[in-house]
């Protein structure tokens, strides 16, 4: 259409940015009643006009950009990402029988993402403030675990800022696994509560039966225990089988002087882990 | 838990989402799998930074995971998915936004001349889009990605940005002028579809040439909102 007498004369066509700023209202009036007289005379700049104002559906680029694969390296990192993340649970997923074991699920997998990271800082950090420092650094998403059901608000932010969890994940990358790679999350944690009940004051102590956590059923059998140290505080490690799971044991951190106050002992914090 | 054993790539997005908020530990990936590609164009169109589109990509994908039981089924999962991903980019936007923006080069580049063939192909021209959409400065970018790309209303997309409706439709506007030969291009039967034409209906000069954002567009684009 090279018909317009007007095309051969460059300049008395408005540019694109004449246009921009005329929807924008940048132009002072004298130079906006000329702009519009000319729209209203110039089909060109019309059909112009009409694109950059985006009119109908002119400006729709959605069919009109090229596919755009996502690379590969993103999609591992998204994938482990998820994977991380506890499996959502409703109460419609949990047998009404057993509401406990629908608060020990996700509890039960949060804890092993936390004690992924415990595991692997110990085995990087050898020795006893290693370990007690990377237990005091779990404690955000275990106190969660005890406080929250099936809520798994909190717990996922311990996976994104653990990423050494799960290391029976065929493609997640992890510190622990690296460090060692046969050991199941189950027996590093093995190894470290023990090697952790040892290192107290070199020998194993057994704590008193007035340790136990008022929310513990009186009678419930002691597996373990051990001398730890959290928040700065001498504290008991104490390993309590989880209610009507012959797997999952409930580990509890009891400040020492607690045993000997006379009151119901409040656990400091509180996880669970999976018996091998 | 949902029964297990079955194939999942036969279920649908909200069947899938369903047994996901059921607590079936591989349905969301299934959900990842399917519109994985879209969801990254989204991130890294409106971001335009590969590194920044991954991060917001992974927490938009988090946040979808753990707020699956909020969706209420009103729209599309795919259209809640891509509202999830834009959210995560400009929440990423407005925390890089204390990050020195590294001027682009006030030059006028070649890569949209479409006068070098009045012949170009559909491919050539989707290309030159997307590089140019790259070169737009932050905000006209985004608001052009939301509007014209992701199909958002100008409103929708001015509450999203916490601008006003005519900024929007300001930087839309602006954005637009600076792909305006390759609009044309698109346009096919419009008055300005041919190269001649496109050359001789700007008074740039000979080519249509895409100008390439500079600091000063920058800075107009900041004031504008």
């Amino acid at each position: 259409m090279m018909t317009d007498p007007a095309a051969s004369r460059p300049g008395t066509h408005l540019d694109p940015d004449q246009i921009a700023d005329l929807v924008e209202g940048l132009l002072d009036d004298a130079a906006a009643d000329e702009a519009r007289a000319h729209l209203a005379s110039c089909p060109l700049c019309s059909a112009d006009f009409a694109l950059i104002t985006g009119e109908g559906d002119l400006a729709d680029l959605s069919g009109s950009l090229p596919p755009m694969p996502i690379p590969q390296d993103v999609v591992a990192r998204v994938e482990a990402a998820l994977y991380r993340e506890p499996p959502l649970a409703t109460a419609s997923a949990a047998p009404a029988a057993a509401p406990a074991a629908a608060a020990a699920q996700p509890r039960h997998r949060r804890f092993r993402i936390a004690l992924g990271s415990l595991a692997g800082a110990a085995l990087v950090v050898t020795g006893g403030i290693g370990v007690v420092t990377a237990l005091n650094s779990a404690t955000g998403s275990s106190k969660e675990s005890s406080s929250t059901a099936a809520g798994n608000g909190a717990a996922p932010n311990a996976a994104g800022s653990f990423p050494g969890g799960e290391s029976q994940a065929g493609g997640a990358e992890t510190h622990a696994s690296e460090a060692s790679p046969p050991m199941s999350i189950t027996q590093q944690a093995e190894a470290l509560l023990g090697q952790h009940m040892m290192t107290a004051n070199g020998t194993a102590q057994t704590a008193r039966p007035d340790c136990r956590p008022s929310t513990v059923p009186a009678g419930t059998k002691l597996i373990t225990s051990g001398q730890t140290v959290y928040q700065g505080k001498p504290a008991w490690l104490l390993l309590y089988p989880g209610p009507g799971s012959a797997t999952l044991v409930d580990v509890y951190v009891v400040d020492v002087n607690a045993c000997t106050s006379g009151n119901p002992v409040q656990s400091l914090t509180q996880f669970v882990i999976t018996r091998s | 838990m949902p029964p297990q054993g079955v194939d999942l790539s036969l279920l649908d997005d909200r069947a899938l989402l369903a047994r996901h908020v059921e607590g079936d530990g591989d349905a969301f990936g299934e959900i990842f799998r399917r519109h994985r590609d879209r969801l990254w164009a989204v991130a890294l169109r409106t971001l335009g930074d590969p590194e920044d589109a991954a991060d917001a990509l992974q927490d938009a994908m988090i946040s979808a995971y753990r707020a699956a039981g909020s969706f209420r089924g009103d729209s599309a999962v795919t259209t809640w998915l891509h509202r999830v991903v834009v959210n995560a980019c400009l929440d990423r936007m407005r925390r890089r936004g204390s990050r020195p923006t590294v001027p682009l080069p006030e030059v006028e580049t070649e890569y949209a001349r479409p006068t070098v063939t009045d012949d170009i192909t559909n491919t050539d021209l989707r290309l030159s889009l997307e590089s140019a959409l790259a070169t737009l400065p932050d905000e006209q970018r985004v608001a052009l990605v939301l509007v014209d790309v992701e199909g958002y209303s100008v409103d929708e997309t001015a509450r999203a940005l916490g601008v006003a409706p005519g900024t929007v439709k300001s930087r839309c506007a602006r954005a637009r002028a600076k792909l305006l030969p390759l609009l044309r291009h698109l346009r096919e039967g419009n008055p300005a579809e041919s190269p001649g034409n496109a050359a001789s209906t700007g008074n740039q000069g000979a080519a249509a040439r895409v100008k390439v954002a500079t600091p000063q567009d920058r800075r107009e684009g900041g004031t504008a909102g």
